[in-house]
């Protein structure tokens, strides 16, 4: 697998967040973003983790050092240990109620100032949103919870219309606390 | 302050410029006006710079921007682009003036484009000080947030930890912004 400009926004922004913030980073769907991801992780000195449910893929992650688990994210999360999270990005399956539970699970353990990118989150028509053909099922609800994380006032949510194939690439910020100002 | 402080803004600058039509405005000159003249160099658009220094004024004139001296609440008014992708408001720090630079600049920002705001999050130790130096320019993107047809999202840390906002106009055609 190539490196491909699509993930140009994680590899810019890669950096910056894992200087600023501590915790590993994680990778839901393995694919062209795990090089870039391992990368970053590697200059920081972080752990890498990807969830796949291909076992292919996952020997490959494993073959450049990342910590795979493979199997559905519903089972595999329940076994993943309570460590930091610094950044990660859910690019898995793509209804709404798998990422809301993957977004959830992550989110609880991201330290503030981290960031969890997800993916699809903002298709150009409606026909690509009701694109049943996706491999990955309902291929267009993600965009749902991306609607329900601009609502929670803990997070900063920022959709780039731009890059990772035209599809939307949302960024997820948690929050610190003692910042003031914060939210009205 | 360091080149690394606009860290963020030098490595998105490219990528907002090779997706978005549009030239360059800065208000209030510093080290991030080096990324600006490069930035726009690179991708052969006008850039605008604004300050009430005319050494800083002279400076940018000389590596091709069009500067103009003088407060911008009088200034902006002579730029002539329609169209404007890349945006960084550092000057005045004061609520009204700024509200006045984002009321004009807004309007002219490309869809896809960034407007970034500096101060707009001090930590808050800096706060219970009067702000320092950030004014209430937290004020503004207070309000900028509650914006239906904006994304709004500052940057904790670089840009001196005192927050970097970046605001894009949502594209009312594309679906499910509309919801």
């Amino acid at each position: 697998m190539g490196k491909t400009q699509d993930w140009t926004i994680i590899e810019r922004l890669g950096d910056v967040i894992l200087q600023h913030t501590e915790g590993c980073v994680f990778e839901i769907g393995i694919g062209k973003s795990t090089l870039i991801l391992k990368e970053l992780a590697n200059r920081n000195n972080r752990e890498l983790y990807c969830f796949e449910i291909s076992r292919r893929k996952c020997e490959w992650a494993n073959g450049i050092g990342c910590r795979t688990c493979l199997g559905k994210t519903r089972v595999t999360l329940d076994l993943f240990s309570d460590i930091p999270i610094a950044m990660g990005l859910i690019d898995g399956r793509h209804d709404s109620a798998t990422v809301r539970f993957e977004a959830n699970f992550f989110l609880k353990r991201l330290t503030p100032g981290g960031m969890i990118f997800l993916h699809d989150t903002y298709m150009q028509s409606d026909a690509k949103i009701r694109d049943e053909s996706h491999p990955r099922g309902a291929s267009g609800e993600v965009y749902i919870v991306r609607q329900e994380l601009e609502l929670r006032k803990d997070l900063q949510v920022f959709t780039w219309p731009y890059t990772a194939m035209n599809q939307g690439l949302t960024m997820v910020l948690k929050m610190e606390e003692n910042r003031p100002y914060c939210r009205a | 302050m360091a080149k690394q402080d606009w860290t963020i803004l030098n490595q998105l600058g490219d990528v907002i410029l090779q997706n978005v039509a549009g030239d360059l405005v800065e208000i209030g000159l510093g080290r991030s006006t080096q990324i600006f003249v490069k930035l726009a160099s690179n991708f052969c658009r006008r850039l605008y710079c604004f300050d009430i220094s005319e050494r800083k004024c002279k400076w940018a004139e000389e590596h091709g921007a069009t500067a103009f001296l003088g407060p911008s609440v009088h200034m902006l008014r002579f730029i002539s682009s329609k169209q404007l992708a890349l945006i960084l408001i550092d000057g005045d720090h004061r609520y009204e003036t700024v509200k006045q630079e984002v009321d004009f600049l807004l309007p002219k920002l490309s869809l896809g484009g960034i407007m970034f705001l500096h101060d707009t999050a001090p930590p808050l130790r800096w706060a219970r000080e009067n702000g320092r130096n950030c004014g209430d320019v937290y004020k503004n993107r207070l309000e900028l947030e509650t914006k239906t047809d904006l994304q709004v999202f500052t940057w904790p840390y670089t840009a001196a930890d005192c927050g970097l906002t970046m605001v894009m106009r949502k594209d009312p055609n594309r679906p499910y912004w509309k919801e």
